[in-house]
């Protein structure tokens, strides 16, 4: 039987699940929570989700997707424009040239890679911004967006999973 | 050999896995292009987020709401724990803050008369809007919020935002609907000031912390920790004498402010419209205004 509209209606709108679900994340992580403190360290959640689906499903994450985000997440937080594009897709290079080290592993391999990936991109965050503003920036507020990134990273990988079994499949 | 991919049924043809690293290649060269041309020209990057905060801002302000009912939800509960306690504690301010109301009043009558002796021309600016905090613009290295007014609000560049405590930045970037407020703290806020009573111009140079710092205090001049700061209205873009803050710390020859306003639980922000007197030595300005 030949497919309907239909069957491709319902394919095309679990492939694009990752990244709508990516960009939400990007806009929640950019509403005012009013909490101390959290402004300045607010965790990187588009990377969790980069990170993720670039391990389970990188054809459902490509790199033009990332580039967008990037640029989006850029022009919403005042950075320098390019700066996440550029770290992000760099991310996505690495892990997906390492990708079968993590796949089919268990949580805590994954939680520990993510932990080298968020390290990894925080220090280049860090880097492109002290070349962009010219000046040494403190570290402070990059390690604790790091330890936060890090810390609630089970949470969602735990909801990208569910996404994963119940929608993109 | 070339190894077969898990999970990804695209990559078993070898010339795809080459266009999308060619894909991934130009695009990190583009990211790294935009980079540098952002760094060298920053009024593009500026016009091209002020468009993109247009759009995104409606979708901002609906979700932003059900945060604000949230913490109004918690606010409510926690008030409601402490509710003896914390009549007590107004009661105690209140007795304290009639003591000073009376001394306000006498001082302002006196100033008043004072003022109109000397013939002062006082603009503290007035409020034309008070917007509301949509998005948090901030990072670790921005301190910035996002306002659901624009151009279409009457709002300009460079005008005050206060909260109720004091002041809180300056607007620095303004689209159709949405404005830019950079924060007193950003790495890139700075505003001429004067500390203490004997009122010592300096420039408060926010560092991304939490407490700006103090810089270019005359030689000699010391700071000392509870010494208020205010603005000092030079250069004409802040309005004089707003409240900022106080001296917190004067430690390895850095002194820090503590801000009266609060940018953690910052709702809604008052604009200011504060127009600088003319420059006398542009004869321009002079002809402008006397039109």
């Amino acid at each position: 039987m030949k497919p309907g509209v239909l069957h491709y209606m319902d394919t095309g709108l679990r492939a694009v699940t990752p990244v709508v679900l990516a960009f939400l994340l990007l806009v929640i992580s950019r509403l005012p929570f009013g909490i101390e403190g959290l402004e300045s360290a607010m965790p990187l959640l588009t990377l969790m989700a980069w990170y993720y689906w670039t391990i389970y499903r990188p054809a459902l994450m490509p790199s033009i997707a990332l580039f967008v985000l990037g640029l989006l997440q850029d022009l919403l937080t005042g950075g320098p424009l390019g700066l996440m594009a550029l770290v992000l897709l760099l991310v996505h290079w690495i892990v997906d040239a390492q990708r079968r080290v993590f796949l089919g592993k268990s949580f805590v391999v994954g939680w520990w890679g993510f932990g080298l990936v968020a390290l990894g991109a925080e220090v280049v965050i860090w880097l492109l911004a002290c070349i962009y503003y010219d000046q040494l920036l403190g570290v402070r507020p990059f390690g604790f967006q790091f330890m936060l990134t890090v810390a609630i990273y089970p949470c969602f990988a735990w909801l990208f999973s569910w996404v994963q079994r119940a929608i993109v499949k | 050999m070339r190894r077969i991919r898990d999970n990804d049924a695209h990559s078993f043809l070898p010339f795809r896995a080459t266009g999308q690293r060619i894909t991934l290649l130009i695009l990190i060269f583009l990211s790294t292009a935009i980079f540098i041309v952002g760094k060298a020209n920053t009024g593009l990057s500026d016009r091209a987020r002020s468009s993109l905060a247009d759009v995104t801002v409606p979708v901002l302000d609906v979700l932003s709401k059900p945060i604000l009912g949230l913490d109004w939800a918690a606010k409510r509960v926690v008030d409601m724990i402490f509710v003896y306690r914390e009549n007590d504690h107004l009661r105690e301010i209140n007795r304290r803050l009639r003591d000073w109301q009376a001394r306000a009043l006498r001082l302002e009558q006196e100033n008043q008369r004072f003022e109109k002796l000397l013939n002062v021309q006082n603009d503290f600016g007035k409020t034309v809007i008070t917007p509301r905090v949509v998005a948090d613009a901030s990072g670790p290295f921005v301190h910035a919020k996002l306002l659901n007014v624009g151009k279409d609000d009457g709002i300009r560049k460079g005008q005050v935002a206060t909260d109720d405590f004091g002041l809180v930045g300056q607007i620095v970037a303004v689209g159709q609907r949405s404005a830019r407020l950079l924060l007193l703290t950003d790495l890139n806020s700075r505003v001429p000031v004067l500390v203490g009573a004997k009122q010592n111009p300096a420039i408060l140079a926010g560092d991304n912390t939490r407490f700006p710092t103090i810089v270019f205090l005359p030689v000699g001049v010391q700071a000392m920790p509870g010494d208020l700061v205010v603005t000092s209205g030079a250069g004409g873009v802040f309005p004089p004498r707003l409240p900022i803050g106080r001296v917190v710390s004067s430690r390895d020859d850095v002194i820090r402010v503590q801000l009266f306003s609060d940018s953690d639980r910052l709702d809604f922000v008052n604009i200011l419209d504060f127009r600088a007197p003319p420059k006398l030595e542009d004869p321009r300005s002079i002809a402008d205004s006397a039109k």
